[in-house]
């Protein structure tokens, strides 16, 4: 009898469900860091050499990283191919400030998300990077916040929990930059 | 063509790629596309070291864990080989097994230009020029940008002058100054793997490729120097393979020379989406970009080396000085 449960397409998604048409809406794509596992949903932000990395840390004053939305895997072939293919190299997201309402796979399912709800990466909270998370704080303080929780949580037709919200961007104010609890590389080498 | 022929020309495309009936438009996005098809062949050079094939969604493989395109290949496997027995002695069994690879594609696009049709029929150069201009040479840079850094990436593997493991001699080696004797040295460098294969093909930048018109009759006989003196270099065979020129020294830089083996032993070169202009037309604003959708490998690493003609000369098998 078999037990093993192959990988499926669907197990991490980011779905746009309102904001500009595809072709017109604001996405950026940038080459991974090395190492950095991202898969879509997550959050992830640029490093200062434009590379994404996991999760958004709170930057310093003048240089704070602007959370992106990734709907690539890391491992997807389009993003990282096998060895001796030419294909790959970048992976994409949605930048959030682009206007979105979005359906993410990669949240913290052992909270409770209630409309309205302000929303930041995990390493900010005590969670996993990348993955959302509530920021039970105040915008503009020393959590970077990256949404705002529109339906909540709910199952997809693939029986995978998602949370819906809104993309948004409220920048830290207070420089963290001390105490970043970032997984990542630093992302910014920049001073006020 | 005179200014105001091609005036009328520019004017016809364009009047072709904004019209409200469809099959016009999509007839002269057609023309647009059928013209950089043309050109892709003559601009870019990774395509030059495969037998490019067009396939078909019915040629992709399904996989479990992706819905992207991916198409599997088997790789010729390596035999067991034979050997003297006495006789009355059973055969030693070995288990059939052959590698295979996947090819992976992605699409390359330009950028979605935007522009006021107006300002399109003032031109005095044909207009699908200025497509070729803005489009396909950055598709083109792209595409040969991705493939040398697959190329650079095999042949560093290790570092210069040092035997990769895997192939039992040198894959990029420092071959001294561009002359007949390390010349000759540098065709080596394929046949000197335990693979065994020759050169097809050469690629250099058209800086380096000056060294060769460089030399006189004692080096390269009479003609051939007179020939290179009075008409310069083009794309010919030297030393029974074909040198391939490309102005892109930022991807191949001065004094390096690729050797490359034949298609067949290279790997693959697959276009699933044909490079295609998209038009869209709104009142009086019209964007274009163009988009392709290819896949490339190179399944055998032992099918191209690098020589960079500097330094002093080194042997390919054993990466010292020669």
């Amino acid at each position: 009898m078999g037990n093993l449960s192959p990988s499926q397409m669907f197990e991490h998604t980011l779905v746009q469900v309102k904001g500009s048409p595809r072709l017109n809406r604001l996405d950026y794509a940038a080459r991974p860091a090395v190492g950095e596992e991202i898969l879509a949903g997550m959050v992830a932000s640029l490093n200062s050499a434009g590379q994404l990395i996991v999760g958004m840390p709170a930057g310093v004053q003048g240089n704070r990283p602007m959370p992106i939305f990734a709907y690539n895997n890391y491992y997807d072939f389009d993003t990282n191919s096998d060895t001796d293919n030419m294909s790959g190299g970048v992976m994409a997201g949605l930048v959030a400030t682009g206007g979105f309402e979005v359906e993410s796979t990669e949240y913290n399912a052992a909270k409770a998300y209630a409309p309205n709800d302000m929303l930041c990466s995990g390493e900010h909270v005590g969670g996993d990077a990348g993955e959302i998370d509530l920021a039970n704080a105040s915008p503009y303080g020393a959590i970077p916040m990256c949404g705002v929780v529109s339906k909540g949580t709910s199952t997809n037709r693939d029986g995978i929990g998602i949370l819906s919200f809104w993309t948004v961007y409220f920048p830290a104010s207070i420089d963290q930059s001390s105490s970043s609890s970032s997984s990542s590389s630093s992302s910014s080498s920049s001073t006020p | 063509m005179l200014a105001s022929e091609t005036r009328v020309l520019n004017q016809n495309v364009v009047r072709d790629l904004t019209s409200n009936n469809d099959g016009i438009r999509k007839e002269a996005e057609d023309k647009v596309s059928q013209y950089l098809r043309l050109q892709v062949r003559e601009e870019g050079f990774a395509r030059k070291f495969y037998d490019v094939v067009e396939v078909t969604p019915a040629d992709l493989d399904k996989q479990v864990d992706t819905p992207l395109p991916v198409i599997v290949k088997d790789k010729e496997p390596n035999s067991s080989g034979a050997y003297t027995v006495p006789f009355g002695t059973a055969p030693m069994d070995s288990n059939i097994t052959a590698p295979r690879y996947r090819v992976m594609f992605d699409r390359v696009m330009s950028r979605r230009y935007v522009a006021d049709v107006n300002t399109l029929l003032t031109y005095d150069m044909d207009i699908r020029q200025i497509f070729n201009d803005f489009i396909l040479t950055d598709i083109m840079m792209e595409e040969d940008s991705k493939w040398i850094t697959l190329v650079n990436r095999i042949v560093k593997r290790v570092a210069v002058n040092t035997v990769q493991p895997s192939l039992r001699s040198c894959q990029w080696i420092q071959a001294g100054v561009m002359d007949r004797p390390n010349m000759a040295n540098a065709m080596r460098g394929l046949p000197s793997t335990r693979r065994r294969l020759n050169p097809a093909v050469a690629l250099t930048n058209n800086l380096t490729v000056w060294d060769v018109v460089g030399f006189d009759r004692n080096t390269i006989g009479g003609d051939l120097a007179e020939d290179l003196f009075v008409n310069g270099f083009t794309e010919r065979n030297l030393m029974g393979i074909k040198w391939i020129l490309t102005i892109k020294q930022d991807l191949v830089p001065d004094n390096y020379v690729y050797y490359v083996a034949s298609p067949k032993y290279l790997g693959d070169f697959m276009v699933l989406d044909n490079i295609t202009m998209s038009t869209k037309h709104e009142d009086f604003i019209l964007s274009f970009y163009a988009y392709e959708c290819v896949g490339s490998t190179i399944g055998n690493d032992a099918a191209l080396v690098l020589a960079e003609f500097t330094g002093s000369a080194h042997n390919w098998k054993t990466g010292a000085l020669l």
